[in-house]
């Protein structure tokens, strides 16, 4: 017996009485459970809710319980963040840079993590309610994990972008992250080195365009990390409905491990992602074009050392 | 694009929310558990760097203060060995001193005894002699069966000493 007969049981309505019962099918978008004035409250929204009570609880626990001595709750997170610190250090390459990226990463990766791990937890997904549509009754359930929602992954995915991007303009300014995407720097040496470099004419053209071709990049950040993430969560509910479907008891408990290692795995990509995307926005690029510079310019200058040789030995 | 908005209900205002919610996250976050317990780690750590570094100079300064403890005592002990050689000299001497008076007292309280011996002798040897002569007196006139008066008992008395000084030998 299904969530959705004990529903019908519980509730015997006439009309529910006489339609048959479908076995919920997990629909590639959130359902809106209720609405307030013209905004639709989905159950995935009222999972992110739950998300976020849950960590500002367990938030607001740990700075009240916060002890010089740890306890095993404090001990537990002083070694997640102990090792983030670590995971970050190998992504941004530095400590100073870690801690100030690492808050932003954490808090992707705890809300994300959350969201994943609601979504296969008992009672999510299988509580809801009936609506009978177009003379076949729809089961439409109260929770859904966040993240399997296109909604979720692509805020999250725009907040990690922007703010990484303002990470950039904070670190290196504002004026050398608008030359990232539109280089207008060496569209002036163009014109200011053409003399002293000619293959600037075709090298500053193309950069320029490397530039646009950015601007496509951070649009190609938020859809790759928004559909990642709803793909992997999205599939591991559709898969565990399928289990579910063939045999209620004992199947699909391997494949509910499976997805909490995907909603940890993934929590940890984004995460990470996250840390690469505020490193390379905090890289000046003018910086190695700098070096490159010195070291064409060391390799000319030897270059005419060895000619003015030659032509005094000639 | 619109296939894919109507695909998958993707919403500006669900959007915007849940760009909210995720702000609220990473102030609640941050503001209750990542900054205090970062800064309580970053405290601890110090504490620990700074009680590691105290214990290495203490180790540091116990191992000076074992040096110095050892030089003290190498020179405590040359001092000691100085001052037990300078008492062994100076008992030494002071046993040689007292020898050496002694030896003088003792050579003085002899020289003394011998005199006192050669006067007693003498003492001894002129009563001796005075009693010899008295008892020769006596016996002379025992055998001259008269009675001697005093000047003939001086005159023999003399007689008899000299005679017994003469043969003091036999």
């Amino acid at each position: 017996m299904n969530i959705n007969e004990i529903d019908t049981i519980k509730n015997p309505t006439k009309d529910v009485v006489k339609h048959e019962l479908q076995p919920h099918k997990p629909t590639i978008f959130a359902e809106t459970i209720f609405t307030i004035g013209n905004f639709h409250i989905t159950n995935a929204i009222l999972t992110s809710w739950f998300a976020l009570l849950i960590i500002i609880t367990i938030s607001i626990s740990l700075r009240v319980k916060l002890k010089k001595i740890p306890s095993k709750f404090q001990l537990f997170f002083e070694t997640i963040l102990d090792g983030a610190l670590d995971l970050g250090d190998q992504v941004t390459g530095e400590r100073k840079l870690t801690k100030k990226v690492l808050p932003i990463a954490l808090t992707v990766f705890f809300f994300v993590l959350i969201n994943n791990w609601l979504g296969v937890f008992p009672g999510i997904g299988s509580i809801g309610k009936l609506i009978i549509q177009e003379g076949h009754s729809e089961f439409i359930p109260f929770f859904r994990g966040g993240t399997a929602d296109i909604n979720t992954t692509i805020a999250l995915s725009i907040f990690s972008v922007i703010a990484a991007n303002i990470f950039g303009i904070i670190s290196i300014g504002i004026w050398k992250s608008f030359n990232k995407f539109i280089n207008l720097k060496v569209l002036i040496k163009m014109f200011t080195e053409v003399r002293k470099d000619p293959t600037i004419l075709i090298v500053a053209p193309i950069t320029f365009f490397v530039g646009l071709i950015e601007i496509i990049g951070e649009i190609a950040k938020i859809a790759s990390l928004s559909f990642r993430l709803f793909g992997n969560v999205f599939a591991g509910e559709v898969l565990l409905s399928a289990m579910a479907a063939i045999f209620a008891f004992g199947i699909p408990i391997p494949f509910l491990f499976l997805e909490i290692l995907v909603g940890g795995i993934q929590a940890l990509i984004f995460s990470i992602l996250t840390m690469v995307y505020f490193t390379i926005a905090s890289q000046d690029h003018d910086h190695d074009n700098n070096e490159h510079d010195i070291q064409y310019e060391l390799n000319n200058d030897l270059l005419n050392e060895s000619l003015k040789k030659i032509e005094i030995n000639s | 694009m619109d296939g894919l908005i109507s695909t998958f209900h993707i919403d500006y205002k669900i959007i915007i929310a849940q760009i909210i919610n995720f702000a609220i996250v990473f102030v609640v976050l941050y503001i209750f558990a990542l900054k205090p317990l970062g800064k309580l780690m970053h405290n601890r750590r110090e504490e620990i760097e700074k009680g590691l570094s105290y214990a290495k100079e203490s180790k540091d300064e116990l191992i000076i203060a074992k040096q110095k403890a050892e030089e003290e005592i190498k020179k405590a002990r040359i001092k000691i060995n100085d001052m037990i050689g300078e008492a062994r000299q100076k008992g030494d001497d002071m046993i040689i001193k007292a020898q050496d008076i002694a030896k003088k007292e003792a050579q003085k309280i002899k020289n003394q005894a011998e005199k006192d011996i050669i006067k007693e002798r003498i003492e001894i040897e002129k009563s001796i002699y005075q009693k010899t002569a008295h008892l020769v007196a006596l016996g002379v006139s025992k055998i001259l069966e008269e009675d001697v008066d005093d000047k003939r008992n001086v005159f023999l008395n003399k007689k008899a000493v000299d005679f017994l000084k003469e043969n003091q030998n036999i």
